[in-house]
Formats: structure tokens, sequence, C-alpha cells
């Protein structure tokens, strides 16, 4: 059983944990002998803390042999984006500028995961700030094929997840920057509604589209973890004061009774032809599990690039702007190029930007009027070769940036793999804070589905 | 859409930012495309008039507030 503990589920774990089957420590040590054995291909870690980890599973272990298990997340171990501040273990967002970097706080959703009994296992690689790319530390590489990108911005918390080198993780997303990689690797990622979860702690892109989610193998794994995430923040003024329901409890509620809208525009145009496949077999299993299929109208969708980069980097040049003036050249040129053009708008550009969005919100909220969830592919194609990633890669945030500019709630789950064994995403947008429907969709569909079973045995065999 | 390379150079000095010249033109490429993707946005947007509010967070909307349950 020993090898197969970085694989099982936060769930399965926890039962386990529970009926003291196995302890923190066994699991704490399973995980760090898989990243032992892969971190230094797949560079997923860019901090690792091994000892500390095993030293809080011990302690936690007494806790539990004592009766005082705080609840499901306790005793289980948690890797954060680096650029989640943790106190007293450095916290770089994969940049020279912070490369000593050790904080003396905790972001508020790595302190609620610490509360919640959570070990930190260390920090994943991430592209620099969250926008460029990944030199200083290496490249995530996607353990499905290592040749090819695990994606961005926290291409480091997917990759460890599909390879079992982590059970839970964090990421942040500004324009797909969690569910991107969770689909390229084949993994769960979830972008909660705007002000769900505290961003205080979490090195900034762009205060109104930066999003702190939970990212895992299964659906209900991530709902088990925004439990523990969300929730109002007096240190975050976007923190939204609303209810935070217990996500697990509805997710065995079917698909029986639900509307799911199919954009007419934008999503389904394009698609690399596995992709398609895919997603029209996912849309047609969706409809056999009982949900109605309905189609929408979002005629913006296709054009929100633009005003989507502009609002990002002016924001993001707000944050850097004294650090460009004194260490331009510390930046990687990616990095640097893409920040300081934020510099360079007008502000009747970041006004027209604003009103895109202002429309395009409107248009989302008029769909959600009519279903329950808006369904479409993560991505337009499957993980690219690293060498891509480097030398100019595809626009990857085609199909999410919509709802970093409209605070939707979206979730991916993967729905396929490639004739090549590359992992293929379903994304799932919900309605103003009801994540538990997309939980419950989501649910519904992976557990009828077998593709979260898989994994990448090409890994062991290197 | 072209970019005025001497406005752009000017602003970037302007800012204090000391970069390169391939910078300079990378940057420039950057503002085209979006100054492109704009333009192709402007004619979706229709005539619906809006109040220029900028962004509001969704738990500020009314039609933020937590879901009921129709499902």
């Amino acid at each position: 059983m020993q090898n197969d503990l970085p694989y099982l589920s936060l769930t399965a774990l926890s039962r386990l944990l529970d009926e003291r089957r196995v302890s923190p420590v066994d699991i704490v040590a399973a995980v760090l002998d898989r990243i032992s054995r892969h971190n230094e291909r797949l560079c997923s870690y860019i901090t690792v803390c091994g000892d500390a980890a095993l030293a809080e599973a011990r302690r936690v272990e007494r806790e539990i042999v004592r009766g005082r298990r705080r609840g499901p997340l306790h005793g289980l171990p948690i890797a954060h984006k680096d650029v989640s501040l943790t106190r007293g273990v450095r916290t770089t967002a994969h940049s020279r500028l912070l490369i000593e970097h050790i904080p003396d706080r905790d972001a508020t959703h790595v302190r609620r995961l610490a509360e919640a009994g959570m070990i930190l296992l260390g920090k994943t690689n991430t592209t620099e700030f969250a926008c460029g790319t990944m030199e200083l530390f290496g490249v995530a590489r996607n353990p499905w094929d290592p040749s090819r990108y695990a994606g961005g911005s926290s291409g480091g918390s997917a990759n460890a997840l599909a390879a079992g080198l982590a059970v839970a993780a964090t990421g942040s997303d500004t324009g797909g920057s969690i569910r991107v990689p969770a689909s390229l690797c084949g993994v769960v990622g979830v972008k909660p509604t705007y002000g769900r979860v505290s961003r205080y702690g979490l090195i900034p892109l762009s205060w109104s589209m930066d999003h702190v989610g939970p990212m895992a193998r299964t659906v209900a794994d991530c709902a088990l973890l925004l439990n523990a995430m969300a929730g109002y923040d007096p240190r975050d003024p976007t923190s939204a004061r609303a209810p935070v329901p217990d996500f697990t409890d509805g997710l065995e509620g079917g698909l029986r009774g639900l509307v799911l809208g199919v954009p007419r525009q934008h999503f389904y145009e394009g698609l690399e032809a596995e992709v398609d496949a895919a997603l029209r077999a996912a849309l047609r299993h969706l409809e056999a599990e009982g949900a109605r299929l309905e189609p929408v109208e979002l005629p913006l969708s296709g054009e929100l690039a633009g005003a989507g980069s502009i609002l990002i980097m002016a924001e993001a040049y707000g944050w850097h702007a004294q650090r460009l003036r004194t260490r331009a050249m510390d930046y990687g040129p990616r990095t640097r190029r893409r920040i300081v053009a934020g510099a360079c708008y007008t502000s009747g550009e970041y006004e027209e930007a604003v009103r895109i969005r202002a429309a395009w919100a409107r248009q989302v909220a008029r769909a959600m009027e009519r279903v329950h969830a808006i369904v479409t592919p993560t991505l337009p194609g499957v993980a690219f070769p690293v060498e891509t990633q480097l030398s100019g890669p595809p626009d990857t945030s085609w199909g999410t940036r919509h709802f970093n500019l409209s605070g939707h709630p979206a979730l991916t789950v993967p729905c396929g793999f490639t004739a090549a064994g590359l992992p293929i995403g379903m994304q799932l947008a919900g309605r103003f804070f009801d994540e538990a429907t997309l939980f419950r969709i989501g649910h519904a569909y992976e557990q009828s589905t077998s593709w979260h079973t898989r994994r990448p045995e090409s890994l062991e065999a290197a | 859409m072209d970019v005025d390379m001497d406005r752009l150079k000017a602003e970037v000095a302007a800012q204090g930012i000391a970069l390169t010249d391939d910078d300079l033109a990378a940057i420039g490429e950057i503002l085209a495309a979006s100054r492109a993707g704009l333009a192709r946005a402007r004619p979706l947007l229709g005539d619906e008039p809006d109040v220029p509010c900028g962004f509001i967070p969704p738990g500020l909307l009314p039609e933020g507030a937590p879901p009921h349950d129709d499902g």
C-alpha cells in the first residue's frame, strides 16, 4: 500500500488516517520519496520542505493518536504554488528578484489550510511572477510526456499532482493559470468566484483578475480543500462576505434537473480534432447522465484577448514599477516586456478594456439566468513541446480568461486522452458563488468515467 | 496596427526604465496585438447603455448573491 499512497485521493487517505491504518508520516514519506525520484526531471518543486514536513507529520501523528483529529484534511500534505507567502519558507515567484525572499507571514489560504491540519510539503514551480517563463529553476514538464510543457503558471502544482509528487495543491489563476496546467496534466483545478478565497499573501499579478484556488486529482478533493480555503477575510478588501457552504454536501446530487449551456461562439471553433471529439463525447455523456444541454449566445467570447491583456498588464505594472526602475534586467525578458507594456497603454485603452469586460460579464450573467453551468473545452489543444513554451507559446488563455474577466467560478476536469496519451480537459463555469453546482456536475461526470484513474505510467520506466 | 516607437521609447524613458532595443521591439508587438484585440471587440459591444464604473466584485452585485436551490 505504501507505494499507492501518493496516488490515493484525499478522501481515501483521510479515511485511512481515521482508521489508523496509515500515519501522516507514512503519507508524507511516500510522497517525499517520489519527489526525490522525479522532481529533478519534472521540476515540480522550487523548494521542498522535506525535514520540516516529516517533523510536522510526526507531531500531527501524536495528535491523531490522542484522538485529536481536527477534520478530514488533518495530517495530509499540501503543496503551495511559489507565489503564496509561507512564513519562514522561501517564496520566490520563480524570480531572481525574490530568490532569497523568506516571508514573515503566511498567505490567508496557506494559514487556513495549516489550521485545518495540512502539512506543508513544499513550494511548487510557477512561471516568473505568474506571467513569464520558467528559466531559473527549470521548466515544469508534463508527466504524460516530459518533452512537453506542464502548462502555466501553476505548472508545478499540476504536474506534481499528476505524477504523485503531491496529493493536494494550491494555485493562482489570473487568465487560466490553475485550469490550464490542470487540463494539460489531467488533474482537477478550480478557479472559485472572485472574492470567494482571500488573496492576502498572494504575490499579485492583477488585482481584478487574480484568484486563488485548489488543485487535486478528484473533484471531491477540490471541494474538501475549498471548504478550508474559502471565506471572508478582512485583510483582502475584495473578499466576499458570502456564506460558505460545505462544498462536499451536494456532490452526489447527479445531473438530473440541471441545464448546461453550450456556447454557440468561439469555444467549439478551431479545436484540435481529438479535443473536439473528446468534448463532443463528454457532452453526450452529460446528457445521457440526465443533464439537459442548451445553446447559449456569448458573442464577445472570441474577442477578449486584447481587453484581458491590457487589464492584467496595466495592473501588474502598478505592482512592479519601482522594481523595474532599479532591476529591470533581473526580470526574464518575457516577464519584463509584458509588464512594461502595461505602462504604455493609454487611459482610454484601459477604459475601453473595462467596458469590454463589463459587456462580457453581462453576456455571461444573461446566459447563467437560463443554465446552471456552461460547458467548454479548457484549451483547444493538448500539451505542447517545452521548446514551444520557451520560443513562443500559443494563447493558452484561449478558453479561460473569460471567467477571470467576469469573476464567475470555473473548474476543469479530465475528459479524455489523445491517442498519444495526452490529457484533455473540460471546463465548467457556473453562477457566482455557486461552486457547489460545479462540483456536483464535475463529480457526476468524473465518477461515471475513468479518466481520473489513469496514471502516467511511462514516468516509472524512465 | 502600428505602434509609434519614438513615443514608446519616450514613455519607457519617462517611467525611468532602461530597456534594450529588443525589449522595445517586443513591447511594440505586444501593444499592437492588444490594440488590435480591442479594435476587433469594439463592434461587438453593441449600443447597450452602461454605467462606467470599472470592476465590481461579484459579492457586491445583485446577481452575485449566494445561489438559491433551483436545480
